[in-house]
């Protein structure tokens, strides 16, 4: 820890100990340090939520960054979370500004590919080729992106929030781009193609990150919907995944990177071992999520506290996707309340966060997430209460 | 080598995602004779039932039952052209499936295709991204014993309710039983559209539309 970083924590917790209330920014540079703030850190993944909820579609704040700043600024002030992880076509934001695929941009939804110009091992120098001409400040909507780290670490970063920048992971990218069938049949049957594709596409991913260090954004959060079982084994996952993403993190340490990942609980044997894979990727925590159908219940906490603290990374546990859209604030509370209990006292590193909020969830139901949060969460938690 | 050995070898090609050799051995057995519902029937639907028993025990992965569903497609596409209209009369049921309008996502629809028709039924793929209109107007076309819908985002799911309300309006809502899939979806979420089940995986989707078919 440099000298800047001890006296500035030292500084946060004195603060703390006067019983007055935290910035965002410095509960997270508390918990980065697994340090305990006045409350549990919460935020959330991508914006496309956001931007509805304050009138905007997906595709105008998307083309225009000053009004996507307007709607996180705007959740910031009605919500009161810790972070907001920007993400409007998070996914393949890169890939298209690579030229390697056509997305359909509809006009409130996510982008989606619907057509690949990868057709098999006769492009990869094609790939190679665009990696090499890859310019993030001028290439697809790359500068968009920019732009808007920029804004937002002109105009949030001076109110104690933090910004932390939504990039797609080297793995999703290079999924994305040759197909997940070629993928599976070339890390079965060609291996050592998976890994050229791989190692370019790191280098695709190292000068993005870099670009977006460059605005001054506080960190990253690596998106990926691909790196986790079930939809590839974990053993293929320790092979073609994590050895390349530890790449990507240290271009940019000692930023902090979040990663997550899901399906744990499709390991009941080797899920401790997946979170210890993960956390020596570089990480700056490990994640317990219930995002999907594919995982059910995580029940085991404690276990997956005590291997954070074991691993000495933060940990963070998410709330399912479907509770935030379709349940109601009741059982939202009774979860979160769920979670506190079993991270109880939750020190030293403990986030809890609603994951992304998805389309169409009321608002009452975020709301149910901050109330729960400051209710239960603010230290020193109070384990009556919460029974 | 014998009917049983050659059946045997496809549903292990089968099992284990090995395309060109289902395709071969779905040749060899059209040429020893053996009738494609039997090739189907013996060799290629005990492999896939073989994949989705270790999909639902943790031995087998998506990639796993990925490769068993492309190496049958391979395999179909040597039969196919062999089967006679009285041959695929004699189909288990009728299935129209797609991913619903603003989805794109299909890797899940397609395992479940290829299990499907491993299984015996005859299955219309309306491909990805389709809007409502056409499921209505292939199951008026097709008139198929099932639909079934994917979604596999949250944003997407509203489509399912628009498509359960236009067979509703066009009187074509009691013709045809509804299944659902996908990660977006839930159980619940089928109830609340008025489908008439879901399923969670591939395995769930097949085990269905037999429930489905058996009344």
């Amino acid at each position: 820890m440099s000298n800047q970083m001890e006296a500035m924590l030292r500084q946060i917790i004195s603060k703390r100990d006067r019983g007055e209330k935290l910035l965002p920014l410095e509960r997270i540079l508390m918990v980065l340090n697994l340090q305990t703030p006045d409350r549990i850190p919460t935020g959330c993944f991508f914006t496309d939520w956001i931007a509805n909820y304050y009138g905007y579609t997906c595709r105008q704040v998307s083309d225009h960054p000053d009004l996507h700043v307007d709607a996180i600024m705007r959740f910031y002030d009605e919500f009161g979370m810790d972070f907001v992880c920007e993400g409007i076509d998070t996914m393949n934001t890169e890939i298209e500004a690579l030229g390697m695929v056509r997305l359909k941009h509809p006009e409130n939804k996510q982008a989606d590919i619907v057509e690949r110009f990868f057709n098999g091992e006769e492009d990869i120098p094609k790939l190679e080729k665009a990696v090499e001409r890859f310019h993030p400040e001028k290439d697809g909507r790359c500068p968009q992106r920019l732009e808007l780290y920029r804004l937002l670490v002109e105009q949030s970063a001076p109110k104690g929030l933090p910004v932390i920048a939504a990039p797609s992971a080297v793995f999703a990218q290079a999924i994305q781009i040759i197909g997940y069938k070629r993928a599976v049949q070339w890390m079965r049957q060609k291996p050592h193609l998976m890994h050229r594709v791989m190692e370019i596409m790191v280098e695709a991913e190292i000068k993005w990150f870099k670009a977006i260090a460059a605005t001054g954004v506080h960190g990253f959060i690596s998106i990926d919907a691909w790196n986790s079982v079930p939809n590839f084994r974990a053993e293929q996952l320790y092979e073609f995944e994590k050895p390349y993403v530890t790449r990507v993190f240290a271009s940019v340490a000692p930023m902090p990177v979040i990663h997550f990942y899901w399906g744990l609980r499709l390991l009941p044997d080797r899920w401790v071992e997946f979170l210890e894979k993960s956390a020596a990727t570089g990480a700056c925590l490990i994640t317990d999520l219930e995002p999907d159908a594919c995982t059910p219940p995580s029940n085991d906490l404690k276990t997956f506290k005590a291997t954070a603290q074991r691993l000495k990374k933060m940990y963070l546990v998410g709330l399912k996707d479907e509770l935030i859209f379709s349940g109601t604030p009741t059982q939202i509370r009774e979860r979160v309340k769920h979670y506190i209990k079993e991270l109880y006292p939750c020190e030293n590193g403990c986030m809890i966060v609603p994951n992304a909020i998805p389309f169409g969830s009321p608002a009452e139901n975020v709301r149910a997430f901050m109330d729960t949060i400051i209710e239960f969460g603010t230290y020193p938690i109070d384990l009556d209460k919460l029974s | 080598m014998s009917r049983q050995e050659l059946l045997e070898k496809l549903t292990n090609a089968v099992l284990v995602g090995e395309e060109e050799v289902a395709a071969r051995l779905a040749g060899e057995a059209l040429q020893a004779g053996i009738s494609p519902l039997e090739i189907i029937k013996e060799g290629m639907s005990p492999g896939a039932k073989l994949a989705g028993e270790k999909f639902d025990s943790g031995e087998y992965f998506l990639p796993e039952l990925m490769m068993a569903g492309e190496a049958m497609k391979a395999a179909l596409q040597v039969l196919l052209p062999n089967m006679t209209a009285e041959m695929k009369s004699e189909a288990e049921g009728k299935v129209v499936i797609g991913s619903v309008e603003g989805d794109v996502h299909d890797i899940g629809k397609n395992i479940v295709i290829s299990l499907l028709t491993a299984t015996g039924f005859q299955v219309i793929d309306l491909g990805i991204d389709v809007p409502a209109d056409t499921f209505i107007e292939k199951v008026r076309s097709e008139q198929p014993d099932i639909l079934g819908m994917g979604a596999y985002m949250s944003t997407t799911l509203p489509e399912m309710e628009i498509v359960m309300q236009k067979l509703n309006e066009t009187g074509l809502r009691e013709k045809v039983k509804v299944m659902i899939g996908g990660v977006a979806t839930t159980a619940k979420f089928a109830m609340d559209i008025g489908a008439d089940g879901h399923a969670v995986d591939a395995n769930e989707a097949v085990k269905l539309a037999k429930s489905f078919m058996e009344g």
